[in-house]
């Protein structure tokens, strides 16, 4: 039992944050028909991770500096989504094919440079493979503080644009006639997510990430109607697989954190699912019993207006 | 490393290639319905199908992975549409639950098999095309790779399946509302599509890896769509462009990549012929032909510089017209000021004109041939019919039709003049000419 | 009919070079859009006149959508000039109101029909303001004026198209705007709520507004409008109901496509895309 040592603390707060980050970055994502974006954000941050190792290596560095790396994930994933609109409008081709297409073509790119970087002294020591399914185990104290300045930012952000991102999200083409910055707030949201899925790295990996930001939002639209319900809710649902998942690691050691992160939040997923309020599965079935026992009833059905 | 031993290096680019043909097909499919990311779910999807078969059977035997690895791709399809239909969930958001969450399962169930066989997550991944050589099997006194064994076949099953539904996939592919008034059973040729998807997901990933699966079903086909209109020439092109990819990556990643880094080794085949497939993307949308970037560039130049050309006779003939002659240096002051042509664009045309016996420069004055005359006169012709038909037809203002007709002149061709001229009210009969809005009148017509 | 309107061109239409093109509320000169190079408008010359009900009618990709989009800027303009009561539409949002088509958002989406309507009000509040009690009161004020006042509340996927149509008049009502451009609002409805959809503009009428509609049912136009554009990438005719809407008019916008135009524009797009 050592679930409350300093370690499991860090780690635990830190995938708390970042599961709200995720939660509330997911609801745009969800709400903007973009959650696969996440995953092709992801995959392109490899690249970035294996080219800021190069470069930091032949200025003399050794490669393990973690703001290089992660810097280099970031500057992967922004020429990724650049890329994914870039493919979309040249090759003609829908948004998700431009995904696959971002997706497969970086992470070989990736593969490529990181089998090279593993063959060079002192690339095998790298640790660069653990973005790819994450390493909670080894986050420290600086990870909790790069998870909480995005997870502030991201907070920051979403309260205080709540409204024109409902805006954005609900109806562009209103919100352009009343002269908002469309393209600009779109790009905010995939620079909000970009942001989530580099934090996120270290925690759970560049193909989990995906879990963390849309298991959590969509989990929440089956809890509620509202908008601004569904944002504080599914921060909440994010950090709560955070913890879970850490704690639960942390009992069983055999467990790696990234994986138990994401089952508990697909646990809470079909939690949400079954019960939810009115989209539930309970819900449905008895609504549509009722429906039938009423519509079967002799008396004329009442007139729904 | 920089010599290729065909024992080796051939087998590898046989299985690249092999895994090229067999994703052409559900590939081209996937494209065209839109359904591209499914290939990316099934893919990581296969990781607790392998495990769950490891842990009931003991065994590493290919035939209970490959059935395990099944099962999960049938799953994931299945699982993410009843989500998305059932619990009216985003397609794409079902798709990454179901996936992300097999995934996870897959990794906890690896970690707890892991001291007892070395079922490698990241071999899952990218794949081991460089080791696939050496799982083979003696085929009439050649050692086969079993990998090239199940490709081919797998090839081969896609083949058939799309020869036998070849006009009802075809139909579902472009136009699943009329596939349904037909009574093509679209839900039956979706289950097929996604099927040949799944089984050549979970073929092709244990020798190739499954993100150079995702690569390989979707970018050959993305990229062959940019050359070809039709299913066939699609399907076809992707193959084309997944065995070139092969060829080329491989060759990248054992001669190249060590080259360029210093005391380098060999890249993976696998990630290598991932990142070549979408160079050759790249370089399909600059040079296609109809829809690359260097075609639709040249094209809007040559446009351009044929307006200016035209518009250039039509200057001068209208200046004739006038009985007004100017020199080549005025026409082109005119040409840039007055119909707002960049004047390194009139130069050339000017040029242009002066070389193929349009325009003459004799004694400094530019004056036009016989042949630029009649050309010019077309144009004026085209112009001032337009104009005489927007000012009939669409009430246009007087001072509105000149712009008009000044985009219109320049596409329009004989055979759409004297339509233009018979609904502008010249008849056969009479000579008179006909008059413009401003009271020119339209020269008589020069050709045929 | 009022006063100042240009009721004198009933068929043909012109670039009013006096006085009143600077008070009408929607003036196009010489507009032209092309969608992948095709042109979809041709030339449209407009003067709407002020406090009326204007119908947009024409058939099926005669660009009736693309009009409305192209004053707000929603699509760009391959030329010609667009002015909202003398100014560019720019300078002019505030007094714009704007109904998109139904089916152009998810009614899927998670917002309460007074969150939808307050959206209306957004245009007067800043990027980080957030909407307090006057917008919320205003909402409720235009979600009571299309009776909806009971459902604000629910959220908008549990509405019936009918009323889904209301929310976004509601929201046109909350943007408190002189021109209104609305997209098909009568599309898909049935008659009881047809009715409550012309008694609102009818109000907004008398207060001085102008609404312009895309409209597609022939036989309501001439009960609904007091002026209309009839549309077919070109105009053909625009004026007082009455006599615009002619039987030999119509057959010229619905039958008679301008052949030789409709060639030369697909002649366009062929050249300039290869």
């Amino acid at each position: 039992m050592n679930w409350l040592d300093y370690n499991t603390q860090v780690v635990a707060g830190a995938t708390a944050l970042l599961g709200a980050a995720a939660g509330l970055a997911g609801c745009l994502l969800l709400l903007r028909r973009r959650a696969l974006m996440g995953d092709a954000l992801g995959h392109a941050t490899l690249p970035g991770i294996a080219g800021a190792y190069l470069v930091s290596v032949a200025l003399g560095g050794t490669g393990k500096e973690p703001w290089a790396l992660l810097a280099g994930a970031t500057v992967g994933a922004l020429i990724g989504v650049v890329s994914v609109l870039a493919i979309r409008r040249g090759a003609r081709v829908s948004d998700e094919t431009a995904m696959a297409i971002v997706l497969g073509s970086f992470f070989g790119v990736g593969t490529a440079l990181l089998t090279v970087i593993q063959a060079t002294p002192g690339g095998h020591q790298a640790g660069l493979s653990s973005f790819i399914l994450g390493h909670a185990a080894s986050m420290v104290a600086s990870d909790l503080r790069a998870a909480s300045i995005v997870a502030v930012i991201c907070v920051v952000l979403v309260v205080s644009l709540t409204k024109e991102l409902r805006l954005l999200c609900f109806d562009t083409s209103f919100a352009s006639s009343l002269g908002r910055p469309v393209r600009s707030l779109d790009a905010l949201v995939l620079i909000i997510v970009t942001a989530v899925v580099v934090a996120g790295l270290q925690a759970v990996g560049l193909i989990l990430i995906l879990a963390l930001l849309v298991l959590p939002a969509t989990a929440a639209r089956l809890c509620t109607d509202r908008f601004t319900t569904m944002l504080p809710l599914a921060a909440i649902m994010g950090s709560v697989s955070g913890v879970g998942g850490t704690l639960v690691s942390s009992f069983a050691p055999r467990l790696p954190t990234g994986p138990c992160i994401v089952l508990v939040a697909a646990l809470l997923f079909v939690l949400a699912l079954i019960f939810a309020p009115r989209r539930g599965i309970i819900a449905r079935t008895l609504a549509s019993r009722t429906f039938a026992s009423r519509t079967l009833a002799p008396r004329a059905p009442e007139p729904h207006s | 490393m920089n010599v290729w031993t065909w024992a080796v290096d051939g087998w590898i680019i046989a299985i690249g290639a092999l895994g090229a043909l067999a994703c052409a097909i559900p590939g081209t499919f996937l494209v065209v319905r839109r359904t591209s990311m499914l290939a990316d779910a099934i893919s990581h999807a296969v990781l607790p199908g392998i495990a769950v078969a490891f842990l009931l059977t003991g065994t590493r035997d290919p035939f209970f992975m490959f059935l395990g690895a099944a099962t999960a791709g049938l799953i994931v399809t299945l699982a993410s549409s009843s989500l998305a239909r059932f619990a009216r969930i985003d397609s794409g958001a079902a798709l990454g639950i179901v996936f992300t969450t097999m995934f996870a399962l897959g990794l906890i169930l690896i970690v707890q098999v892991a001291d007892r066989v070395d079922l490698d997550p990241s071999c899952v991944l990218y794949g081991a095309v460089e080791l696939a050589p050496l799982d083979s099997t003696l085929i009439a006194a050649i050692e086969v790779p079993r990998a090239v064994l199940v490709l081919g076949g797998v090839t081969l099953l896609n083949a058939l399946v799309a020869l036998l539904f070849w006009k009802e996939l075809k139909l579902m592919a472009f136009d699943p509302a009329l596939a349904k008034t037909l009574g093509c059973r679209p839900q039956l040729m979706e289950s097929i599509i996604l099927g040949m998807a799944a089984a050549t997901c979970v073929a092709a990933f244990e020798s190739v890896g499954s993100i150079l699966v995702v690569a390989m079903m979707i970018i050959p086909a993305a990229a062959a769509r940019l050359f070809s209109d039709r299913l066939c020439g699609v399907i076809v092109g992707a193959m084309i462009i997944g065995i070139i990819a092969a060829v080329l990556g491989h060759w990248i990643a054992t001669s190249l990549a060590p080259a360029l880094v210093a005391g380098g080794r060999d890249a993976s085949s696998a990630g290598s012929i991932a990142a070549t497939l979408g160079a050759l993307l790249v370089l399909c949308i600059i040079i296609a032909p109809r829809r690359g970037i260097v075609v639709r560039l040249a094209h809007r130049w040559l446009l351009t510089l044929r307006c200016a050309r035209e518009d250039a006779l039509g200057l001068l003939w209208r200046l004739d017209e006038d009985d007004r002659s100017v020199d080549v240096a005025t026409l082109r002051a005119l040409l840039v000021g007055g119909a707002e042509i960049a004047p390194l664009l009139a130069r050339v045309a000017l040029w242009s004109l002066v070389r193929d016996g349009r325009i003459d420069r004799g004694d400094g004055r530019a004056t036009l041939t016989e042949r630029g005359r009649a050309e010019g006169a077309s144009l004026v012709r085209s112009h001032r019919l337009w104009e005489i038909y927007l000012m009939q037809r669409l009430a246009l203002a007087k001072d509105h039709v000149h712009p008009t007709a000044m985009v219109l002149e320049h596409i329009t061709d004989a055979a759409l003049r004297e339509r233009l001229a018979k609904a502008g009210g010249a008849s056969a009969a009479s000579s008179q000419p006909l008059a413009d809005p401003h009271g020119r009148s339209v020269p008589p017509k020069t050709d045929g | 009919m009022t006063g100042h309107s240009p009721a004198t061109h009933h068929t043909q239409h012109r670039a009013v070079g006096c006085e009143h093109s600077e008070k009408s509320p929607l003036s196009i000169h010489a507009l032209t859009v092309a969608y992948h190079r095709k042109p979809v408008l041709w030339d449209i010359d407009l003067d709407v006149p002020a406090n009326s009900i204007v119908g947009v009618i024409g058939p099926n990709g005669a660009g009736k959508s693309t009009l409305l989009k192209a004053c707000l800027g929603l699509i760009p303009i391959s030329s010609g000039k667009v002015s909202v009561f003398g100014k560019p539409y720019a300078q002019q949002r505030a007094l714009v109101g704007y109904v998109p088509q139904r089916e152009s958002v998810d009614w899927d989406f998670p917002v309460t029909a007074l969150e939808v309507v307050m959206m209306g009000t957004f245009g007067q509040l800043g990027l980080f303001h957030r909407a307090g009690k006057r917008e919320r009161a205003k909402a409720c004020e235009a979600l009571d004026g299309v009776g909806l006042a009971d459902e604000a509340n629910s959220q908008i996927g549990q509405l019936s198209g009918g009323q889904q149509q209301r929310v976004f008049l509601a929201r046109a009502l909350a943007q408190s705007a002189q021109l209104y451009l609305m997209d098909e609002p009568f599309a898909s409805v049935d008659a009881a709520t047809e009715q409550s959809i012309i008694a609102v503009l009818r109000r907004m009428r008398s207060e001085g507004r102008t609404v312009i509609v895309v409209h597609h049912d022939l036989e309501t136009a001439r009960e609904f409008f007091d002026w209309v554009i009839l549309l077919n990438t070109r105009v053909i005719a625009a004026g007082a109901t009455a006599q615009t809407l002619t039987h030999e008019r119509l057959r010229e916008t619905y039958g008679g496509r301008l052949t030789l135009l409709d060639e030369a524009a697909q002649r366009m797009q062929k050249a300039q895309l290869g």
